[in-house]
């Protein structure tokens, strides 16, 4: 019997369950996401009780903090579900978060940022480790709505820090820092999240100009999941910050990716296009708003929502190819926005 | 063939359970023939470089059966005249090497002939050592006045899965009697052996290499320090990646009772560029001077440091087709050639001597990751730029390793250099640089820090590229 071999794999059979013991229970990320998560199931579970229908939305944190379930069922009286989660799970955990309690008659508002939309999925660890925590591992590792799970042993495996949270975490109990940016005790009943402001940077997120094979994809897969159960969809493309000299060509930018989703599911209406230049609307990045800004863009929503007010891919097409005609014209009168041309 | 992937361990082990299990009904049944384990172990290796891609096993076969053949067709000849012969099919074991290699470089940088389609090539995975070791093969086999192996013996001793894409590079003495004498005999004290050298192996790859990979950043071209920290940061990863490659190598032919040569011996605790050259990537740099630097003259020709430079210039060509290679090879021999003259001549303290050793290597390496010429010679002005120094270029490194990423590049680090330290201390007490790594209880404290540091995202090894 090779005696070293079989102590050096239980340290490391021991280790690795050490790591998923950790990452189930203690981590703060994970542990503030499951929690969050929760929130989420409890606001939800009232919407269905109380009203029998309800209104999912979902996407990366730029939803978590903008989506105020609340304000949408008191103002417009449409019982709201914010199902953000921190992008760094991956879309898929998240689109799969968002559907699980979805039931005939609701409504499902995709608003995963375009950046992620742009980029091939992977399922990362963190994805990996919220599904483990919240019972529902089946996310990371069967193959769902088209796109590919993670291999059974790699998403075993993945319930481990890594050194970039083992590091960093050290980092934080030396300095006396908050371990996690984010409380759950600045969250609300609906799942919205708030922090207070926090210099950060004034770049446009931005992304690329195609929707990734993975993105095309899951949008044809929701469609039709949306469709055998009776589920109204639509996407809404969350608000980022852009400098005001930015603002047109950013807005082009998110025409054009627009026109894309277009084709798979229809778009609301947004008078800003996803690009709010409102500094101070910002918390702690460019893509997660202030109380204020989750309000109007809460209200930016509530609206399109209530009247259903949709792009169809044929009225963004007629968009991007007048704009394409104007273009000179355009750039003489940059003030002038695009939308008020429709 | 990815150690650092679960997918190949998964396939290895698989593989094995079959041989096993096979091999227990055979020998149950009374009918376990004499050439069982010698075949399975070559269906295995055949079968892992398979699953890499099937081009690459077809090419690979290409070499080997062709090499087989043609010295078999030149050991036919009268002995004065087969070295002759050899002239011929040496090229011939050259030519899928130059093809996926460098004839794009050749045709399309070089010469300026513009082919498009050479620019698309993709190089097939070991071609850079499997080749080098047909060839040491076919000359050792003259050299030596042996007979050529039978095939089966020979396919094992060049298709040995672990060491067939990225070395190390063997010799037929060391490596082919073993593969003679192989049998599966799963010993315990082997195994037990060589688990060790994995362990040490997958921390250094999986835990130093790619947390440094993921911070390495070369994004900088006028300040001087974060240059200096690229550098760095860049030869220590390619350390703990290739020496990783190669102990988990070493690990698996010990596990199968196969000696196989140490690659590595700390080179990072060199204090002199020849030292460097002895400890690092062993097995090429002996090849270099066995079949190109000794025939060509050696230490006893007039213009030796004229044949140091030309070995190196062609070991640097040897990794990669491009300019920035090249005046990595060139700067190697330099620093060789000053070694050899000012060595004798001036006695500096260790420390010193390897404080000036590590500076130039790290410099050296600069050449090794930056691909584009022009850029690297920005960044080499840069370097030897007082005014690149000054205190807002300091400022602005300092502040650069402020952030969080650069907190876990820090810790990294930090781990690198503990580890080294053992090395040295190793090195000191034992003339074995990893005999302290494989103790028992550190190589349970690696398997801890590997479980719990090693990050999701896998580079593949760097000298897969070569």
């Amino acid at each position: 019997m090779p005696k070293l071999t079989v102590k050096l794999l239980a340290v490391a059979v021991a280790t690795w369950m050490a790591c998923a013991a950790y990452t189930a229970w203690w981590n703060p990320e994970i542990h503030f996401y499951t929690q969050l998560s929760r929130r989420q199931d409890e606001w939800s579970q009232k919407m269905d009780r109380e009203y029998g229908h309800k209104v999912v939305v979902f996407g990366g944190s730029s939803c978590m903090f903008s989506i105020n379930g609340e304000q949408m069922l008191e103002k417009y009286g449409i019982p709201t579900v914010n199902r953000g989660l921190g992008a760094g799970v991956g879309v898929t955990v998240m689109t799969l978060h968002a559907l699980k309690d979805l039931r005939e008659g609701d409504t499902l508002i995709v608003s995963v940022e375009p950046g992620l939309l742009t980029e091939p999925f992977a399922i990362p660890d963190e994805g990996v480790q919220l599904s483990f925590s919240t019972g529902h591992f089946d996310w990371a590792y069967r193959a769902q709505l088209g796109l590919p799970g993670h291999p059974v042993l790699p998403a075993i495996l993945a319930l481990r820090p890594g050194s970039f949270h083992a590091f960093t975490l050290v980092g934080k109990l030396i300095h006396g820092r908050p371990l996690y940016a984010y409380t759950i005790a600045g969250t609300s009943r609906s799942g919205l999240v708030s922090t207070p402001y926090r210099p950060h940077g004034t770049q446009w997120p931005g992304h690329g100009p195609y929707l990734s094979e993975d993105a095309r994809q899951l949008l044809g897969a929701l469609r039709d999941w949306c469709a055998q159960r009776k589920v109204r969809v639509a996407y809404s493309l969350p608000w980022a910050f852009a400098e005001t000299e930015q603002v047109e060509e950013c807005k082009r930018k998110n025409q054009d990716i627009l026109l894309q989703i277009a084709n798979f599911i229809p778009v609301l209406k947004d008078a800003q296009w996803g690009v709010q230049p409102q500094a101070d609307l910002y918390a702690d990045s460019t893509m997660h708003l202030t109380a204020e800004g989750s309000r109007l863009r809460t209200d930016e929503l509530g609206q399109a929502v209530k009247q259903w007010d949709v792009w169809s891919a044929e009225e963004l097409q007629l968009i991007v190819d007048r704009r394409s005609e104007d273009k000179p014209t355009m750039r003489q009168s940059a003030s002038v926005p695009i939308h008020s041309a429709n | 063939m990815n150690f650092a992937e679960i997918r190949f361990w998964e396939l290895l082990f698989a593989g094995l359970a079959c041989i096993l299990v096979l091999r227990m009904l055979l020998a149950g049944a009374n009918a376990l023939p004499e050439w069982f384990d010698k075949t399975a172990l070559l269906s295995l290796g055949l079968f892992l470089l398979g699953c890499v891609s099937w081009l690459t096993l077809s090419i690979f076969l290409v070499v080997a059966v062709g090499t087989y053949v043609g010295l078999w067709w030149v050991l036919q000849k009268d002995e004065a005249r087969r070295w002759k012969y050899l002239f011929v099919l040496i090229p011939l074991q050259f030519l899928p090497l130059f093809y996926y290699k460098y004839a794009n470089f050749a045709v399309n940088q070089v010469l300026n002939l513009e082919m498009g389609f050479l620019r698309g090539l993709v190089i097939p995975v070991g071609i850079s050592f499997y080749t080098f070791q047909k060839v040491g093969f076919a000359i050792d086999t003259l050299h030596f006045r042996k007979p050529l192996p039978r095939f089966l013996e020979y396919l094992n001793f060049v298709a040995f899965f672990p060491q067939i894409v990225a070395g190390p590079i063997e010799r037929r003495q060391n490596l082919l009697p073993q593969m003679e004498a192989f049998r599966f005999r799963w010993l315990p004290k082997s195994i037990d052996e060589g688990i060790g050298w994995i362990v040490l192996g997958l921390f250094f790859k999986c835990c130093l290499a790619d947390n440094l990979a993921l911070h390495f950043d070369a994004s900088s071209q006028t300040n001087a320090y974060r240059i200096w920290l690229a550098n760095v940061v860049f030869g220590l990863r390619i350390y703990y990646d290739f020496a990783g490659y190669s102990l988990v190598a070493v690990g698996l032919g010990r596990c199968l009772g196969i000696n196989l040569t140490l690659n590595f011996t700390s080179p990072l605790c060199a204090t002199s560029a020849t030292e460097f050259w002895h400890r690092w990537h062993i097995t090429l740099s002996q090849w270099f001077r066995d079949y190109l630097y000794i025939p060509l003259g050696g230490n006893r020709a007039r213009c030796w440091s004229l044949l140091v430079a030309l070995v190196f210039v062609v070991s640097g060509i040897w990794h990669g087709a491009g300019w920035n290679f090249v005046l990595w090879g060139a700067l190697h021999g330099g620093f060789l050639i000053v070694n050899r003259k000012l060595g004798p001549l001036v006695r500096l303290p260790a420390f010193l001597a390897w404080l000036l050793t590590t500076l130039a290597t790290y410099l050296a390496w600069l050449c090794f990751y930056e691909l584009r010429t022009a850029v690297l010679f920005t960044k080499l002005g840069t370097l030897f730029h007082p005014t690149a120094y000054g205190m807002s270029a300091l400022r602005e490194a300092v502040a650069y390793l402020q952030s969080a990423d650069s907190l876990v590049l820090v810790c990294t680090l930090v781990l690198a250099a503990f580890v080294l330290i053992l090395e040295w201390r190793s090195l000191a007490a034992k003339n074995e640089p990893y005999a302290l790594l494989r103790r028992p209880k550190i190589l349970a404290a690696l398997v801890i820090l590997t479980v719990i540091l090693a990050p999701d995202k896998h580079n593949a090894f760097i000298y897969f590229a070569f």
